[in-house]
């Protein structure tokens, strides 16, 4: 129990450390993903990555959400999704509470779509982490991902929803947030981890993941965040990055940890 | 605290032996020297008289911290290593104990950390339970947030310690014994429908030896409140837990919740089972063997193989009547009791092993498979077994497939503490090489010990530390190095059969802190020795290897270096001779033999001036008392001289000695010392009362 005391102690010492950007990408007019950073929402393309440090005293919040059915209806349901999250989640939870939340997000844009026929079949994909001082719990519904980062490979931590065999470039997901003419219950994956000094999270969406293989994200892991956020959203760009790209990194130090 | 449903105020506590009773008004009860009042007008502190709590002496307050409502009557005399962190423990002795009273007015104190409720009732049952069974619980209480309990104090310690001090393997007849006292004691828990949980031979006390008195403590599994505890506590004793202990812990919190009042009382028959064994073979069946892979082992193994080592039949029916994996199986008190009266008891039926039957972790049968280079595998085992010949591809496999493996084993083959510990593994901080290692093993314990396509065999490790020391190859020394960081050897040393291993991993960590220990000593005597990386791993490992050449090599080495000056100095000489020197100091020598020359030169030198001054101050004495007795032969008087040049030879060793350690500076700098202490003295004597000296010597 005092070792407990004692850990909780050192982890009121951690910061997230958070580098994001999300890009329009190489061929759509538009950007329809949107990223949460804490209580930060961002739809709109970006030129360069951002970062921040928060306190994860408080549940700190980071997701990123792929809106899809066209020009106004994924933007708005990215937005709305994302929106409904910050609102939902507030203080600790756990992956049976996140899960929860999810639900009511996706009620929420069903409700929203129902009153607006240009907004019918709205729908997005989420992915993201919630960093506590203990744990850091995530969750996804769609096939944006969220990847522990280890010292020389990415651990998927999300489930993708897509169609058995389905490969890279498939436009297809099994479930949304939204995202159908008609109310569907969702089953949200969530899952928990231990918050350590030194762990980092990558959240995206297909956009990078489409566009840029896994090997070749790898290879870029040993850079610093900011590098490492700049080269991907590079390498996606170069390869043409058809989808909008939305590339999140959270890293969790100490306070006194090396800065960028 | 509650008494009787009515909840009354902790302050007015009276403890009195046997039960907790309430204080009306102010009368106290007064029962020899356990009586403890707070509150009320007849513990009122008088003006300028402090609490006898806050009156502590600071040796107590380090020792420990008590409740008020104990620190009113009794002080701490020991705290005693307490398992886990759900509370401190405390050896107690009456504030007025005489001198002569000895262990028996001492109690032990149990303080439960902030947070940690014990369940009352669970605690009035014990208070109700036989004493002559139970631990005697006096007392229990609240105070300033922590929960207290005050027991008997039992001197002689616990069957652990008699087994330490008769064992390991005890005589047939003290077996008989003791099982027939615990077996006792736990048929009267389970009559009060509580339920230990936590049986093993350091929960099990002596009270007196002959004749053999046993007695049953420590409740705190069964008396927490908190089911989150008991999933915490059950895995810390998991060597006398039975299987259901891993596999219902995460499934049904609910009935955990409520389990000291469960049906079947024989998770503590399982305990008594591993007990047994332990004292009839002289070893603990999973003695070295990590937890997380015992854990693995109750869920796959055939329980049979933990009785293999019992020869007699008759104690072999037993262990295996209580060491059944279906709980309904297991052997209980009544079956216990009739084996007591009668071995062959024919009504006595040991039911024969389920592999596939019963609840989840039972079912060891696969449902369905998992593919891994080309082929299929349906058991953790198989899996284990062909990941451990391809380092690259189980590599690939851990990175890619983690999800997949953790789903078959968590959904198909409904193994779910072992998906748990697959899943500990990756969110570990270990490196990927360790937690490849220790993926290969949780799934197949059993599986030849191989390390990045290597066999990792003790035979195997030699060689390594041979290319490694001797041959400079950088491949070896990565692997030893890796081998030791990522505590491969550790682990390898905990699998079942891996003596050997673990032996090494003993010896090597030893080593180390050896090493550690030395460099701490030496650097009071200013000498610097490296910090132990790399080669000095390799170094100490291969050192350290049972049957390696590398240490006849070193401690050869060490018989050629360590002559002339260097035998003269006075640290390496602590170290020990090199037929006696650790591997740690044979490792290090390379780095001391130069300031050990210096020293020893330095020793050589003084021992030169220790002369020189000898025969200088000798010659002195002997002129100075030729020259006064020539200057007055009628006035020389021999007592007077004597007593003067006494004193002169004493001021001459005096100054010799400055000028032994340090020569003429040496001389030169404690004649400073003296005029600066003389100086100091009469600052203080008042004769130097200048403002400059004052700040001079304020400072």
């Amino acid at each position: 129990m005092a070792q407990a005391a004692g850990e909780a102690q050192d982890n009121r010492q951690l910061m997230l450390h958070v580098t994001a950007v999300t890009h329009r990408g190489r061929v759509r007019s538009h950007n329809e993903d949107t990223i949460v950073v804490a209580r930060w929402i961002r739809g709109d393309s970006m030129k360069e990555p951002r970062q921040s440090v928060h306190d994860i005293g408080d549940a700190a919040l980071v997701l990123v959400a792929d809106g899809m059915g066209g020009h106004v209806g994924g933007r708005e349901a990215s937005r709305r999704a994302a929106d409904s999250m910050v609102r939902l989640m507030v203080g600790d939870t756990d992956p049976a509470e996140v899960a929860s939340v999810l639900r009511k997000a996706n009620s929420e844009l069903f409700a929203v779509a129902a009153t607006d026929p240009t907004l019918r079949g709205m729908g997005t994909t989420v992915a993201g982490i919630v960093v506590m001082s203990d744990r850091t719990v995530w969750f996804n519904v769609g096939d944006s991902r969220v990847y522990s980062v280890r010292q020389e490979y990415l651990r998927q931590l999300s489930v993708d929803d897509v169609p058995d065999g389905a490969g890279p470039g498939n436009r297809r997901v099994t479930q949304s947030l939204g995202g159908a003419y008609l109310y569907l219950e969702i089953d949200p994956h969530a899952g928990s981890v231990s918050t350590r000094s030194g762990r980092r999270f990558l959240l995206c969406s297909d956009g990078l993941t489409d566009s840029v293989p896994l090997e070749a994200i790898e290879s870029a892991l040993t850079r610093d965040d900011l590098g490492l956020v700049a080269e991907l959203l590079e390498q996606a760009l170069a390869a043409g990055a058809p989808d909008n790209v939305s590339i999140v990194l959270a890293s969790i130090r100490s306070t006194g940890g090396a800065k960028e | 605290m509650r008494n009787g449903g009515e909840t009354i105020r902790e302050d007015q506590v009276t403890v009195r032996e046997g039960r907790v009773t309430t204080r009306e008004g102010g009368a106290t009860v007064r029962e020899d020297q356990l009586t403890i009042r707070e509150g009320g007008a007849t513990v009122r502190e008088r003006p300028g008289e402090s609490h006898p709590s806050v009156a502590r002496s600071q040796e107590e307050r380090s020792a420990g911290w008590l409740p008020r409502s104990l620190a009113a009557s009794f002080r701490i005399i020991e705290s005693l290593p307490a398992r886990g962190g759900e509370a401190d423990l405390y050896v107690l002795e009456p504030r007025n104990a005489a001198p002569s009273t000895g262990g028996e007015s001492r109690r032990v104190a149990k303080v439960y950390r902030h947070g940690i409720a014990p369940k009352e009732d669970v605690i009035k049952r014990v208070q109700a339970a036989d004493p002559a069974q139970v631990v005697r619980l006096e007392a229990y209480g609240q105070d300033a947030g922590r929960w207290w309990e005050l027991m008997e104090y039992v001197e002689r310690g616990s069957l652990r310690v008699l087994i330490e001090q008769e064992g390991p393997k005890l005589p047939d007849d003290l077996v008989r014994d003791i099982l027939e006292q615990v077996n006792e004691a736990l048929a009267g828990l389970h009559r009060l429908s509580l339920e230990h949980r936590d049986l093993k031979p350091a929960n099990v006390l002596v009270r007196t030896r002959t004749p053999l008195d046993l007695i049953v403590t420590d409740f705190g599994i069964s008396s927490l409140m908190d089911a989150s505890h008991h999933f915490t506590l059950a895995a810390r004793t998991i060597k006398y837990a039975p299987p259901e202990s891993i596999g219902t812990v995460v499934e049904d919190q609910a009935a955990r919740r409520s389990m000291v009042m469960i049906e079947h009382k024989t998770w503590d028959y399982w305990s008594l089972g591993m007990m047994l064994v332990e004292m009839l073979q002289g070893a603990h069946p999973y003695e070295g063997v990590a937890e997380i892979v015992i854990g693995n082992q109750l869920m796959t193994q055939n329980v049979d193989q933990l009785t293999e080592g019992i020869s007699d039949p008759d104690w072999l029916r037993l262990c295996r009547g209580l060491l059944r994996r279906t709980p309904s199986a297991r052997w209980d008190a009544e079956a216990v009791s009739k084996w007591l009266a009668n071995p062959s008891d024919p009504s006595l039926v040991v039911v024969a092993e389920e592999a596939a039957a019963g609840p989840a972790w039972t079912q060891a049968a696969p449902k369905g498979t998992i593919a891994f280079d080309g082929a299929r595998y349906a058991t953790p085992a198989e899996l284990g077994e062909a990941l451990s010949k391809d380092w690259s591809k189980t590599e690939s496999f851990w990175k890619r497939r983690f999800p997949d493996m953790r789903t078959w084993v968590t959904d198909e083959l409904g193994l779910g503490p072992l998906g748990d510990a697959l899943a500990d593994v990756d969110d570990s901080d270990a490196p990927l090489d360790s937690q490849v290692f220790q993926c290969i093993y949780v799934l197949a314990p059993n599986a030849p010990v191989r390390f990045r396509d290597t066999d990792l065999r003790v035979e195997d490790l030699v060689a390594l530390g041979e290319r490694a020391a001797n041959q400079g190859d950088a491949e070896a020394r990565s692997s030893l190095l890796a081998l030791y960081e990522h505590r491969i050897v550790v682990f390898a040393g905990s699998l079942p059969g891996q003596q050997g291993m673990a032996e090494v991993s003993s010896r090597w960590n030893e080593a180390v802190a050896d090493y550690l220990r030395n460099r701490d000593e030496l650097r009071r005597h200013g000498v610097t020795v490296p910090e132990p990386e790399a080669d000095l791993l390799v170094r100490l490992l291969a050192a350290s290897i049972p049957g390696s050449p590398i240490e006849v090599q070193l401690r050869a080495a060490a018989h050629r270096e360590v002559t002339g000056d260097a035998r003269r100095c006075h640290w390496l000489r602590e170290l020990g001779t090199p037929e006696h020197m650790s591997v740690a100091t044979l490792c290090m020598l390379p780095h001391l033999m130069a300031p050990a020359r210096r020293q020893g030169r330095l020793a050589r030198t003084q021992r030169i001036r220790g002369c020189v001054a000898g025969i200088v101050v000798g010659g002195l004495f002997g002129r100075l008392v030729d020259w006064a007795r020539d200057y007055s032969p009628e006035e020389f008087n021999e007592s007077l001289a004597g007593a003067w040049l006494l004193m002169l030879v004493i001021f001459a060793f005096v100054l010799a000695i400055p000028w032994y350690r340090g020569g003429i500076r040496g001389v030169r700098n404690w004649l400073s010392s003296i005029r600066a202490s003389i100086a100091r003295a009469r600052f203080r004597a008042g004769s130097l009362r200048d403002r400059d000296n004052e700040r001079t010597w304020a400072d």
